[in-house]
């Protein structure tokens, strides 16, 4: 007996990111789920965001990890509340796990939920968690063909970070051949040069981004 | 409303995007891990349709699926290297599967 299915493998997750979606909607809850390699910058950018922006936002974090909460403790210092998941060697965060640590959040509270990934480029990429967007960071150290080499981060992706620009002098890295790789494959894809260390640099475009796109998500929910 | 009460799976089939992030040899081996846990699986096959990728030009509009299957192929008709749409490619569908059954009403 044949049984025509015609369902994506990946439907059960996204059924739960849609109610996620749904659930963040109404709270006006702007979420963004931040991927990128290991090491590329992705809490370091936290880091500076949380503090930058907390007189403006009420901004919360999710931080996936394989093991330790070495991140949840570095961006919880900043004062803004982090969450641990620990995948025990999975590659990615799914909308399950998401829910399963939201009660621990007061979604009245908050503007922005952060949901730092797992390190890597492609599985994150293939399960949503509920998020209003995607975000992409890749550093100058990584080199300027990753755009090239993993498409669907960067085809997805709304915001793409290129961080670690202060050390630009010291690796080839093309940035005019990374951005056009990477807008290639998403021609709404916003771009935005930073460096995470130190006092920052070029952060502000990201900040301004975010408080609009806040900003927005509240509007829409009348909160 | 038709109940099937199957307990042998026979073959699934599932139909991959070209960019759907899937290694079939990965899914293939995953399945055999799968069918030696389950005694319903034992004798099951894994199809694997390859959906290959289409993209539509940002310029001209037209279809075209690169023969490279990269994304960032310059459009055939046009030669417009940029902002290509992509129509398909990202699928991970299970199509089908073929069950021997116990019991139907």
């Amino acid at each position: 007996m044949e049984i025509e299915v015609g369902r994506s493998l990946l439907e059960s997750n996204d059924r739960l990111a849609a109610n996620l979606s749904a659930n963040f909607a109404r709270h006006g809850v702007l979420v963004l789920n931040l991927i990128s390699s290991p090491g590329a910058g992705k809490t370091s950018l936290l880091e500076k965001t949380l503090i930058a922006l907390a007189p403006s936002l009420r901004m919360a974090v999710i931080e996936g990890d394989l093991q330790t909460d070495n991140d949840a403790r570095r961006v919880a210092a900043s004062g803004a509340q982090a969450v641990q998941i620990n995948t025990h060697g999975g590659c990615h965060l799914d909308s399950k796990l998401i829910m399963d640590v939201l009660p621990q959040f007061d979604l009245k509270k908050l503007d922005v939920l952060f949901i730092e990934n797992v390190g890597n480029l492609v599985c994150p990429v293939e399960f949503n968690c509920g998020e209003d967007h995607k975000i992409a960071l890749l550093s100058v150290t990584e080199g300027d063909d990753k755009p090239e080499k993993y498409p669907q981060l960067f085809n997805l992706a709304s915001v793409l970070l290129l961080n670690k620009t202060d050390l630009l002098p010291h690796v080839d890295f093309d940035m005019n051949r990374a951005v056009r790789f990477a807008t290639t494959v998403n021609r709404n894809l916003t771009v935005f040069p930073v460096c995470c260390r130190g006092k920052g640099k070029g952060l502000q475009p990201w900040y301004d981004w975010l408080i609009a796109q806040s900003a927005a998500k509240r509007a829409k929910a009348g909160v | 409303m038709l109940a099937c009460h199957a307990r042998i799976l026979l073959s699934a089939t599932v139909r991959c995007g070209a960019l759907a992030n899937i290694v079939p040899e990965a899914l293939e081996t995953a399945f055999e891990v799968l069918k030696a846990n389950e005694p319903g699986m034992q004798t099951a096959r894994l199809h694997i349709i390859h959906e290959t990728l289409v993209l539509a030009c940002g310029v001209c509009k037209r279809e075209f699926t690169p023969e490279n299957g990269s994304p960032y192929a310059p459009c055939p008709f046009c030669g417009h290297e940029f902002f290509h749409d992509l129509r398909s490619g990202r699928e991970l569908i299970l199509e089908q599967l073929q069950v021997s059954e116990e019991q139907e009403e």
